[in-house]
C-alpha cells in the first residue's frame, strides 16, 4: 500500500529532478520493517540529525563565538564568559566551574544530583548585561537546586561533569607539556558529560513558543544541541586552563584533539515516554528520513561519478571511525570491529560495481548479507550523498512536528471507525490479554521524578503510571466505540468517557499518516526500552550509542565537529565520522 | 525570600498534567486540562490561586458525568465538585458538534467553581472555527484579567478573536441570546447562571467589528511565554506539591525498575 505524503513532500519530489513521486512512494519501507523497535534500535544518525542540522546552519551562517573571561584555577574552579554572534542576534553564555567532588570520580549522576554538577552554564536569549552576568553567577553559585531559580531572558541552563575516565588525565597531560596519549583518549569520546538542557520553561527559564519565530536557535532542538556544544567549548578551556594554572610549561589541547572531542550523553527510558507521547514528532522523523532513503536508493551512480566517490569516503571514515572508537560495553550492540570489518567488505563490493543498477540494489544485497547496524550506516551515507534533497526535506521537519492533534465531535463513530480507526490494524490486533504483554508500566520516582519502569501487580502507583501504552489505549477506544451505535456523535463518546479525547485524537490526527505508531508493545515482559533510546539519540545525531543495560544508553554527540575557530576553513561543513581522521593516526 | 516568582508558561502546563493527575483526573483528561491552566494564568491571572483554592474540592474518586440533554442542542452540567478544566473540554465538544450540524448549542453550567478557565475553553471552540458566548448573570467572568459578564471568542483571520459582546452573525442566535436573558435561575443551583452557547462558523461576525487591543488575548499569551508569568510561590509550591503526589516512594525494588 502506498503511503500517503504530507503536501509539502510531494512539492519537493517534484523540485527535484530524478525519481518521480510515485516511484518514491513504492520504494519507501512499511513500518513493520523500519518502525519496529529492534529496527529503530539499528538506525544511525543522518544529515536530518538535529545535531547535524545545527551545525549546517551554524558553518553556513558563519556563527562566532568569542571568550570574554576564562578565569579558572588549579582545580578546576573559576568561571567562564562567551558571548555568540548569530548575524541578527547576539547571545551571552557564561559557566560556573566547580572542583571536582572528593572520592572515586563519578558522572553518572542523573536528575537526582540536581545542581550538584561540575559545570553549570546559564545560556541568555540575547546578550546580557554586566549586572545581570553578576547576577546569574550569584544564582547557579550556590549550587543548592532548592533556591535556583531561572528567569524568561534565560534560554536554557547547561549541567555537566567531567569525564571520570580521562578528564584528570588529559589535565595531567597538558600540564606535563604533551598531548595525552592516545589509549587515555580512547577510553572516552568527550571531556565532559551533558546533564540534560533545562529549557522551555523548566525552573523558570523561557518558554520555547516565546522565542522570537526567527531566531536561530528557534528550530526544534537547536537550542537543546547548541547548549550542549557550548560544553565542549568549555570542556577545551577547562583543561587548558587548568593545565596552565598548574604548570608553565603547559601546553593547550591540540585541535586534533579538540575536534575528536564531542559532548559525552547518557539517555535513560524517559525518552521512551516522550517518543509515545507526541506520534507526530516520531512519524515526521521517520517520514523525512525514510522519504530520502527511498529517492536515494532509486539513483544511479556511474563510477567515477561525484556521488559513487563520495559513498566510497565516506564509507572509509566509517569504517576507520567503528574500528578506532572503542564503546564501554557491546553487549547489546554489533561490536565496532565487526561493523568496520563489514564495512571494508561492502566497500570493496560497491568499488566492483559497474554502477548501471540502482542504489537499491547495493542496499538489498547488504541487509541481506549483514547486521541490521551496517546496513542503516550504509543507507545513512545513501541519504549523505544527495545533500541537496535532504536539505530541502528537513524543512519539513518543524512542520511535521507541530501538527496539532484534534478530533471531529460531530463525526459519527461509525465514521470513525471507518475513516481512522481501521487504519490501526496492527494495533487494534495484538493480543494483550497475557500478562507478559503488560508486564511493566513507567512511572515517576519520588526521587526527583525520575521516570522508572515497575512491574504491575508488585510495584505501587500504578494509576499514575506515565502514557506508554499506545496499543491499550487504541484498543480501549476501540471496545467502548462497539458499545455505540454508528450514528452516535463522537462527541456523546467523549462526554461520556472524556479521557477517550486523547486517544480519539490521536487517532483522526495520525491515521493517514506514515509510521504514525511504534511498531511494538511497550509494556511487554521483553521490551527493551534501549532500542527506543538508541533510536532517539540517531535523530538527535550521536553517531555511535552503547546500551550499557536494557535501559540506559550511553554516546557522544558532536565528535569530529571542527573547533569553533575553524568553523570557517575548507571542507567545514564536511565533518561527519571525522573526528578519528582529526587525530592523524591510523585505526 | 520574595514570594513572587517568575514561572515559564511551558513550566505551568507541563507540571499542571501531573498536578491535575494527583486530583485524580485521568491522563487522557489532564491532558487536555493542562493547557486550559497555563492559559489562565497567562492572560487571566490567578489560575493557579484557583487552582490552590478548589483542589479540596475537586480532589477524589470520579463519578458517572452529571449531565444531562435539556433539548437537541442544549444541556446541563452540573459542576459540584468537578472542575471546567476536567468537564469544560467535553461541553467545548457537544456545542462544536452541535454549531457545525447548523445549530445553536448551549450547555448550562450548574455551580461553577472555575470560571477563570472559561477564556480558554472558549479559545478551543474558535481555534475550530466555532464561535462560542457565555453568558453570566453575575460579572463573574473574567477575559484578559478583566470581569465581564459576557465572553465572546471566534475565529478570526489569523487566529481566535475576543470581545464582551454576544453579537452572533445571525437571527437564531440572537433569540438564544434572548431566550437565556429571559429565563429564571434554575432550581438547585446557586442563583448565578452561567451558559455556553456556540454557533456555526458561517453565521460568525465580521471580525474588524472588534476592538483587539482591549481584549488581545492571543497577543497576551505570546507575551507570557516570552517574559513568563509571575506567580505567588505558595499557589506554585502547590501545583508542585500536587505533581508530586504522583512520584513513586523510593525503594530497592524502584531502584532496579524491576529488574533485580
Amino acid at each position: 500500500m502506498k503511503l500517503a505524503l504530507p503536501e509539502e513532500l510531494v512539492r519537493i519530489a517534484e523540485r527535484h529532478p530524478g525519481p518521480g513521486l510515485v516511484e518514491i512512494q513504492d520504494m519507501m519501507r512499511p513500518s513493520e520493517a523500519c518502525a519496529t523497535p529492534a529496527a529503530l534500535s539499528a538506525q544511525k544518525a543522518t544529515r536530518l540529525s538535529f545535531s547535524q542540522l545545527l551545525a549546517r546552519r551554524m558553518i553556513d551562517e558563519g556563527w562566532t563565538l568569542t571568550r570574554q573571561e576564562v578565569d579558572i584555577n588549579a582545580e578546576g574552579c573559576g568561571r567562564l564568559i562567551y558571548e555568540i554572534d548569530f548575524g541578527k542576534y547576539q547571545s551571552t553564555y557564561i559557566a560556573q566551574t566547580f572542583p571536582a567532588a572528593p572520592g572515586v570520580p563519578n558522572e553518572n549522576l542523573g536528575r537526582r544530583a540536581g545542581a550538584n554538577r561540575d559545570v553549570w552554564g546559564t545560556l541568555f536569549l540575547g546578550k546580557a548585561s554586566a549586572a545581570r552576568i553578576a547576577e546569574e553567577f550569584a544564582n547557579i553559585g550556590p549550587r543548592d537546586i532548592t533556591t535556583m531559580r531561572a528567569r524568561a531572558d534565560v534560554l536554557g541552563w547547561t549541567p555537566g561533569s567531567r569525564s571520570a575516565r580521562i578528564f584528570d588525565d588529559v589535565v595531567a597531560a597538558l600540564a606535563d607539556g604533551r598531548q595525552p596519549a592516545q589509549e587515555v583518549i580512547r577510553r572516552s569520546g568527550y571531556l565532559i558529560r551533558n546533564g540534560g538542557f533545562v529549557a522551555s520553561g523548566r525552573m523558570g527559564t523561557i518558554s520555547y513558543p516565546g522565542i522570537p519565530a526567527d531566531h536561530p536557535l528557534k528550530h526544534p532542538y537547536f537550542a537543546d544541541f547548541f547548549g550542549l556544544l557550548l560544553l565542549r567549548e568549555v570542556g577545551v578551556d577547562l583543561v587548558n586552563a587548568m593545565a596552565a594554572a598548574r604548570s608553565e610549561r603547559a601546553v593547550s589541547l591540540s585541535d586534533g584533539l579538540a575536534t575528536f572531542f564531542g559532548v559525552g550523553n547518557a539517555s535513560g527510558q524517559g525518552m521512551c515516554v516522550a517518543l509515545q507521547r507526541w506520534p507526530q514528532w516520531f512519524s515526521t522523523w521517520l517520514l523525512v528520513r525514510e522519504f530520502c532513503l527511498a529517492r536515494a536508493k532509486l539513483m544511479i551512480a556511474p563510477v567515477g561519478s561525484a556521488e559513487r566517490r563520495r559513498l566510497i569516503d565516506l564509507l572509509e571514515r566509517a569504517a576507520e571511525y567503528y574500528d578506532f572508537v572503542t564503546p564501554d560495553s557491546e553487549a547489546f550492540v554489533v561490536p565496532h570491529k565487526l561493523i568496520a570489518e563489514n564495512l571494508r567488505l561492502v566497500i570493496r563490493s560497491v568499488r566492483k560495481e559497474d554502477g548501471s543498477e540502482p542504489w537499491a540494489v547495493t542496499a538489498a544485497g547488504i541487509a541481506a548479507t549483514f547486521d541490521a547496524e551496517t546496513a542503516e550506516i550504509f543507507n545513512a551515507l545513501l541519504i549523505e550523498i544527495y545533500p541537496d534533497f535532504a536539505d530541502d526535506v528537513a524543512s519539513y521537519i518543524p512542520v511535521g512536528m507541530a501538527i496539532q492533534q484534534d478530533y471531529a465531535p460531530e463525526r459519527s463513530v461509525g465514521a470513525f471507525r471507518r475513516d481512522f480507526l481501521s487504519d490501526y490494524r496492527w494495533e487494534l490486533s495484538q493480543d494483550l490479554g497475557h500478562s507478559d504483554a503488560r508486564r511493566h508500566f513507567w512511572y515517576h520516582s519520588i526521587e526527583n521524578g525520575e521516570q522508572r519502569r515497575g512491574e504491575r501487580v508488585i510495584d505501587p502507583h500504578e494509576h499514575f503510571e506515565s502514557f506508554i501504552d499506545h496499543l491499550g489505549a487504541l484498543q480501549r477506544l476501540a471496545a467502548i466505540l462497539a458499545g455505540y451505535p454508528d450514528e452516535t456523535p463522537m462527541a456523546i463518546v467523549v462526554a461520556d468517557h472524556p479521557e477517550l479525547a486523547f486517544a480519539a485524537a490521536r487517532v483522526e490526527t495520525m491515521a493517514h499518516r506514515p509510521y504514525k505508531e511504534i511498531q511494538g508493545n511497550l509494556l511487554h515482559k521483553d521490551f527493551s526500552p534501549a532500542h527506543l533510546i538508541r533510536f532517539f539519540l540517531s535523530v538527535f545525531g550521536l553517531e555511535s550509542t552503547y546500551p550499557m543495560n536494557i535501559r540506559w544508553v550511553p554516546g557522544v554527540v558532536f565528535q569530529g565537529f571542527p573547533a569553533w575557530r575553524r568553523l570557517e576553513g575548507p571542507a567545514r561543513n564536511d565533518w561527519k565520522y571525522k573526528n578519528v581522521s582529526s587525530l592523524g593516526v591510523a585505526a | 525570600m520574595t514570594s513572587v516568582m517568575d514561572v515559564g508558561v511551558s513550566e505551568v502546563s507541563r507540571v499542571a498534567l501531573w498536578a491535575l493527575r494527583g486530583l485524580g483526573m485521568a491522563f487522557g483528561v489532564a491532558d487536555r486540562a493542562a493547557p486550559l491552566v497555563s492559559w489562565a494564568e497567562a492572560v487571566e491571572g490567578g489560575a493557579l490561586r484557583r487552582l490552590r483554592e478548589i483542589s479540596p474540592q475537586i480532589d477524589g474518586p470520579r463519578s458517572d458525568p452529571r449531565r444531562s440533554q435539556v433539548s437537541d442542542a442544549t444541556w446541563r452540567f452540573d459542576m459540584s465538585g468537578r472542575s471546567l478544566l476536567e468537564l469544560g473540554p467535553p461541553a467545548i465538544d457537544l456545542l462544536t458538534m452541535a454549531a457545525r450540524t447548523g445549530k445553536v448549542g448551549r450547555v448550562d453550567l450548574l455551580n461553577t467553581l472555575d470560571p477563570i478557565f472559561l477564556s480558554g475553553l472558549a479559545r478551543i471552540a474558535a481555534r475550530r472555527g466555532i464561535g462560542l458566548v457565555a453568558l453570566s448573570t453575575a460579572p463573574q467572568l473574567s477575559l484578559c484579567g478583566q470581569q465581564v459578564s459576557r465572553l465572546h471568542a471566534f475565529a478570526g483571520p489569523k487566529g481566535p478573536l475576543f470581545s464582551d459582546d454576544a453579537v452572533g452573525g445571525a437571527p437564531e442566535f440572537d433569540e438564544a441570546v434572548a431566550a437565556w436573558e429571559s429565563e429564571p435561575s434554575p432550581a438547585g443551583s446557586d442563583g448565578a447562571r452561567l451558559s455556553l452557547l456556540a454557533y456555526a462558523p458561517d453565521q460568525q461576525p465580521m471580525s474588524d467589528l472588534v476592538e483587539p487591543a482591549r481584549f488581545d488575548a492571543e497577543r497576551k499569551f505570546a507575551f507570557a511565554q516570552a517574559h513568563g508569568v509571575k506567580v505567588e510561590r505558595r499557589d506554585l509550591e502547590h501545583l508542585y506539591e500536587l505533581e508530586i503526589r504522583t512520584w513513586a516512594p523510593t525503594s530497592d525494588r524502584s531502584r532496579t525498575q524491576a529488574l533485580a
